[in-house]
């Protein structure tokens, strides 16, 4: 059967669980094509590596299909997938041994090709204000607007209440603020 | 419930959900589904295997059962009968209370099946066909053909 997902008129979460339950590989494709890109979004920006972020998409999909007997329980796809990718990215992050390295500073060195992506000077300055974030911020930001959490999902992503997820995306947004503040008076100066 | 953002923080936010980012390589979809195929065939082989294996030893277990009770039954429901025209059961029977009272353990059914064995072996041996000892044994199967 070949599967289609077009928004949520086309094919209902649900739907493409059971889908993602029963095995069937074009589940995994069509999921891959509707989420990958987001996730590898999201990815690139907590771990900074085009690799890594390539490495953490592959151990979500990989663990999904371990946990096909578990996905019943789930409701929200969505928050689930980026849930498992901020799971699969602190495992990266770990089996590399250098959280400490993973500074700002110094990711901007590692990503040439990356960040030759980007469009404009603006977005380049914005992701690297973004970059230069301690990881628990940058990852409150990243699942919040690339995932689409709500605080509540956020909270049970990050194994922290609603209301500390709540201030810690504020307070993330608020450096950030300053941090983009500072290199464009930087770049001006 | 989360306080309102202010303007400035709210304008960052949807700056934030505006950006651009990279594309994942075109390889790595193929990367990643070919990581989900596999995944899938050895969880689903490992799935059949644990179903058949169950299926396999329950069968085993059935025949071996079977078997069992089998060889129980005919072991259990075995008598010794002499043949009325052959005269030799009475050097049997006296072989078999021989044989009980050097092995009293041993039950009467055993102990004529013993003697039975020692009274053939005595007279028929399976031995393989060794040049130069043809004189001493005689084959039975000749015998027959003759």
């Amino acid at each position: 059967m070949l599967i289609r997902i077009c928004g949520e008129t086309c094919l209902r979460d649900e739907l493409l669980i059971q889908e993602l339950i029963a095995g069937r590989e074009e589940a995994f494709t069509a999921l891959y094509e509707h989420y990958g890109h987001r996730l590898f979004k999201a990815a690139w920006d907590i771990l900074g590596r085009g690799e890594d972020a390539e490495d953490a998409v592959q151990d979500v999909f990989v663990s999904l299909v371990r946990a096909r007997p578990a996905l019943a329980e789930v409701r929200n796809l969505n928050a689930y997938l980026f849930a498992a990718l901020r799971r699969a990215a602190l495992k990266r992050m770990e089996q590399r041994k250098d959280m400490q390295h993973l500074a700002l500073e110094s990711l901007e060195h590692e990503l040439p090709a990356a960040q030759a992506k980007i469009a404009s000077a603006e977005e380049e300055r914005l992701h690297g204000a973004l970059r230069s974030l301690p990881l628990e911020q940058r990852e409150a930001l990243v699942l919040k607007i690339d995932g689409g959490l709500t605080f509540e999902e956020l909270a049970a992503a990050l194994d922290i209440s609603a209301n500390t997820a709540a201030s810690r995306y504020r307070y993330a947004l608020e450096k950030l603020r300053t941090a983009l503040a500072t290199r464009e008076s930087n770049a001006n100066g | 419930m989360a306080e309102p953002l202010p303007p400035e923080l709210s304008e960052l936010e949807h700056l934030l959900a505006a950006r651009g980012g990279p594309a994942p390589d075109a390889n790595v979809k193929l990367r990643v589904l070919r990581a989900v195929k596999s995944e899938l065939r050895s969880s689903d082989s490992w799935r059949l295997w644990r179903q058949h294996s169950w299926r396999f030893a329950a069968g085993v277990a059935a025949v071996v059962l079977f078997w069992l009770n089998l060889s129980m039954f005919a072991a259990n429901h075995t008598e010794w009968n002499f043949n009325r025209n052959d005269g030799s059961h009475g050097e049997t029977l006296a072989m078999a209370r021989e044989i009980r009272e050097l092995l009293p353990e041993l039950t009467e059914g055993e102990a004529l099946r013993q003697a039975a064995l020692l009274q053939t072996n005595a007279r028929a041996l399976p031995i393989p066909i060794v040049p130069g000892q043809q004189a001493r044994w005689v084959n039975a199967k000749k015998l027959l053909e003759e």
